[in-house]
């Protein structure tokens, strides 16, 4: 794994941190303000901070820092949520996430320096009288709630890693026993700091470190060893000059887990004082550490004896001790003599320390670790939304699988097909497999589907930022937001869905003013639902506004030569006509919606995805656009046309109607065109026969079906023989298995294996008024 | 045989650099992405060494800490903690929970190696 792939690893991380945020400060808006909820905020920014240290954002991380701070103080209830300190938070979550694109090169490092003085000046005002709460909390320590973002950042700074430097590390060999860390060093508590002054400083030449280090009794607690220390200390140099067993009782009396000795130590004079030091840095409060140079003073370090002196230790005494030990209810007892190994003046530094080594090794096999037992740590179930857990997979994989259940599908309609040809169709075993296909596609697609809370939760910031630009005021609703569609649809449905808000907001509602002259609440709400719905996903973009304006947008269809002026129009023809290409109605264009996509780009983005959009609005009630889309794209819903010898089929998505003509519904231009009337407008027909080179095909109108088609062109009638079926299937791509080929959108394989192209209907229907135009036909779209 | 660190954090990144930088000095590694994980794991695991986050979901550091020097057979198991704070209020905290060492995010490799070095045979 890269480092670039961990660092997008990262950043994904990030937005779920930042989806899981929104729904928190979701919730705070709400009223719920419980622990969890904070709690879950506060995470989300410590760990988008850690892993912006990690990978050398220092904006981000500053930001993050001082985000964090306040959300501690928070957290620890010195501060209280205010709806003041609320905007405050949900104004540095925006400018988090625009750190984060900005670390991740989407958008230039934005200027957090209104933010950051709003964050202060939170931690001011309540926190200035709390100072013993904030004393004890993490971040009080790295620096004051006043410092500035430079100075948070140098301060950070000090800590510095090199991005470079783990890269490299990472592909050398790793130097585990004699790298430096001379940073370390800085952090490690300095436990006597009257060594430093002890060196002799008439001396030029620096002379050799004395130590003096006696473990904590308790040093083996917490799984720690001193042996491990003196180890280190020898990978330097040192030398043991004595070892102090004052402390060391009769055998029968040692602990096996207590420490008893301690050593005085000679280091070589150019050894560096702060990579002795961090030797201790775990250790370092809890231990009598000493260091001088050699001949200095400090009062601190215990005299050492002329020679590592031990008690004589009969071998007599030894004996009684063991059998003491042994019998430990024998009559005799053993003198007080102090039990210790035969040391040498300068032992190998091992031993010393093996012989009080403690048989800390579990000698059971390990043992089933009962289930946790609940802490404070665990927080009790709360309203705080459940935390996104995933498993990344590549994507190619589940494409793989997801393709390969296609291929099943297929093959256990062809398996049915031949079954019902043999007068089988009944039998029992057939219909579980029908079953358990269906299952295992519908997983399979499931594990591409991803919540549309995904898509929703961008939401929120885009209508705060809305409610600024426009000064209404505006509560969301959002329904529905897990409801699962397959990741592509989730991708492309951002865009659309944020022009629809934004109409929403800016066109559908009302000012505040307007909203109180007309008996409504001065807040404006804008509701977002998201549901399944006969499999397809239906997404509806509400508002309680003013409706559409049908006098406005006919006056400007009519300006735009969009309609003639005598043309009579239903309701609904009216409201749709905002998709007509190069429509706006807003009187000046504004910062919000007039951005030059029009609601045309709108429905050809949903259409591009398989979907449909539609408007029901009253006017003074406020309008409703709904969106329905498939949940996958790669399976299809289609209808099965037969034209000639061939089947296609035609995505249903596109389909109005189907009818077979009555005479005097069609008209002829020139010798070939014909035109359907359908309703009082002529619709274009066009032969799929003649379009595609089918042999056989129908080419009398009366003697097919017509079919009328929505395409990005407007509509058109496609003329097939028959209709044969209307089913789902499996969409596979034409350019991956043979080439992309125009008017043809891929393939799919039928029930009796034959190969099924499906018809491209927007592509078809644009080529063929080319044609019409390129040959002068004169025929108005 | 290599020797085993558990690693427990939520960030996936995060145990990815680990692992990526405690490969590299020859351990072997288990994941966990939080407390509870992690106990549950130990369960079926026996690491050397557990090198724990603290502000995780559902079991936190100190939670995850507590939990396993209860257990008798984990008593004297090194645990390293990762913490953000250079202030020793913090580290305090995680040795009176029982933890053996520390390493401050963020850290490079001899950092990483030097900690450990300190607290595993």
């Amino acid at each position: 794994m890269s480092f670039d792939e961990i660092q997008n690893i990262f950043f994904q991380e990030c937005e779920e941190g930042l989806a899981n945020m929104e729904a928190c400060f979701g919730l705070c808006r709400e009223g719920v303000q419980d622990d969890e909820t904070i709690n879950t905020i506060f995470r989300a920014v410590h760990s988008i901070k850690g892993g912006a240290g990690a990978f050398g954002f220092e904006q981000l991380r500053g930001f993050a820092h001082h985000y964090e701070t306040l959300l501690d103080k928070l957290r620890n209830g010195a501060l209280t949520l205010t709806s003041d300190l609320l905007s405050t938070l949900m104004a540095a979550f925006d400018m988090l996430s625009d750190h984060v694109m900005a670390a991740s090169g989407e958008r230039d490092t934005p200027d957090d320096s209104g933010v950051m003085a709003r964050l202060t000046a939170a931690m001011g005002e309540d926190g200035g009288g709390q100072e013993s709460v904030a004393a004890e909390e993490p971040a009080a320590g790295e620096e004051t709630p006043e410092a500035s973002n430079e100075e948070v950042s140098s301060d950070l700074g000090s800590d510095d890693f090199d991005f470079d430097d783990l890269l490299t590390s990472l592909d050398a060999p790793t130097e585990s026993e004699d790298s430096k860390e001379p940073e370390e060093a800085k952090e490690a508590p300095a436990p006597d700091a009257e060594a430093k002054e002890s060196a002799d400083a008439n001396d030029d030449e620096p002379k050799a470190w004395i130590l003096w280090f006696r473990p904590d009794r308790h040093a083996f607690d917490n799984g720690s060893d001193p042996l491990l220390l003196l180890r280190e200390l020898d990978s330097l140099g040192a030398e043991i000059l004595a070892t102090d067993y004052e402390k060391l009782p009769v055998l029968e009396e040692i602990e096996p887990e207590i420490s008893y000795l301690g050593w005085w130590v000679r280091l070589p004079a150019d050894v560096e004082e702060e990579d002795i030091r961090s030797v201790f840095e775990f250790v370092g409060d809890i231990s009598e550490v000493v260091l001088i140079r050699e001949g200095g003073k400090n009062k601190k370090m215990p005299s050492m004896p002329e020679k590592a002196v031990l008690k004589p230790v009969t071998d007599q005494s030894e004996k009684d001790a063991l059998a003491k030990i042994e019998n430990p209810k024998g009559e005799k007892a053993a003198p007080a003599a102090k039990a210790a190994p035969k040391a040498a003046p300068a032992p190998k530094i091992q031993k010393p320390v093996e012989a009080v080594k403690p048989q800390t090794e579990p000698k059971k096999p390990a043992a089933p670790i009962p289930q946790a037992a609940p802490t404070k740590a665990q927080a009790p179930r709360s309203a705080a939304p459940s935390m996104a857990q995933t498993i990344r997979v590549d994507l190619d994989k589940l494409d793989r699988l997801v393709n390969l259940v296609g291929e099943l599908v297929i093959t256990q309609a062809m398996l049915a097909q031949r079954l019902t040809d043999q007068g089988l169709s009944s039998s029992s075993e057939l219909t579980d497999l029908d079953h358990l296909t269906r299952e295992l596609q519908d997983s399979a697609m499931s594990i591409r589907a991803q919540p549309m809370k995904t898509v929703f939760s961008r939401v929120p910031r885009i209508i705060r930022e809305l409610e600024g630009e426009t000064g209404k005021k505006v509560r969301l609703d959002v329904e529905g937001e897990m409801t699962e569609v397959d990741k592509t649809v989730v991708e492309r449905i951002g865009e659309p869905l944020t022009h629809l808000i934004r109409n929403a907001v800016d066109h559908g509602l009302e000012t505040p003013e307007e909203r109180i002259a007309a008996g409504k609440s001065e807040e404006g709400v804008v509701t977002l639902a998201a549901e399944h719905r006969s499999g397809r996903i239906i997404i509806r973009i509400s508002d309680d506004g003013r409706g559409m304006n049908r006098t406005r947008i006919l006056e400007k269809a009519i300006e735009k030569g969009i309609v003639a002026a005598d043309q009579t129009l239903s309701d609904d023809d009216i409201d749709n006509l905002i998709f007509a290409p190069g429509f706006s109605t807003a009187a000046k264009v504004t910062n919000v919606s007039g951005r030059g996509v029009g609601m045309d780009v709108v429905r050809k983005n949903v259409q591009a995805l398989g979907g449909r959009i539609s408007i029901n609005s009253r006017p003074g009630f406020g309008s409703i656009f709904t969106l329905s889309l498939p949940l996958t794209l790669a399976v299809l819903d289609g209808m099965i046309v037969k034209v000639g010898d061939q089947t296609f089929v035609i995505p249903l998505g596109h389909i109005v109607e189907s009818l077979q003509p009555n005479e005097g519904e069609i008209s002829g231009i020139g010798t070939r065109e014909k035109l359907l009337n359908v309703r009082g407008a002529y619709v274009p027909i066009q032969s799929i026969g003649r379009e595609l080179s089918v042999d056989k095909a129908e080419s009398d109108p009366f003697k097919s079906v017509l079919i009328v088609v929505e395409s990005d062109g407007g509509q058109a009638v496609l003329m097939v023989d028959q209709i044969l079926d209307q089913r789902q299937v499996v969409v596979k791509s034409l350019e991956a298995n043979y080439q992309a080929i125009s008017g043809l959108a891929g393939a799919t394989i039928l029930g009796d294996g034959r190969v099924a192209l499906i018809l491209d209907v927007d592509s078809l229907v644009a080529r063929w008024r080319h044609d019409l135009h390129s040959s002068s036909l004169g025929v108005a779209a | 045989m290599a020797q085993t660190i558990m690693t427990v954090d939520d960030s996936p990144s995060m145990r990815m650099l680990l692992r990526a930088a405690l490969s590299k000095m020859g351990y072997s590694i288990i994941e966990a992405e939080d407390g509870v994980d992690a106990m549950e794991k130990l369960s079926n695991h026996r690491p050397d060494l557990l090198i724990t986050d603290i502000n995780m979901p559902r079991m936190d550091g100190f939670g995850l800490i507590e939990n396993v020097r209860q257990d008798d057979s984990w008593r004297n198991m090194p645990i390293l903690v990762l913490t953000t704070e250079t202030s020793d209020e913090k580290k305090q905290r995680a040795r009176m929970a029982g933890a053996t060492g520390w390493i401050v995010k963020p850290f490079s490799p001899d950092k990483l190696a030097a900690a450990i070095r300190r607290v595993l045979h």
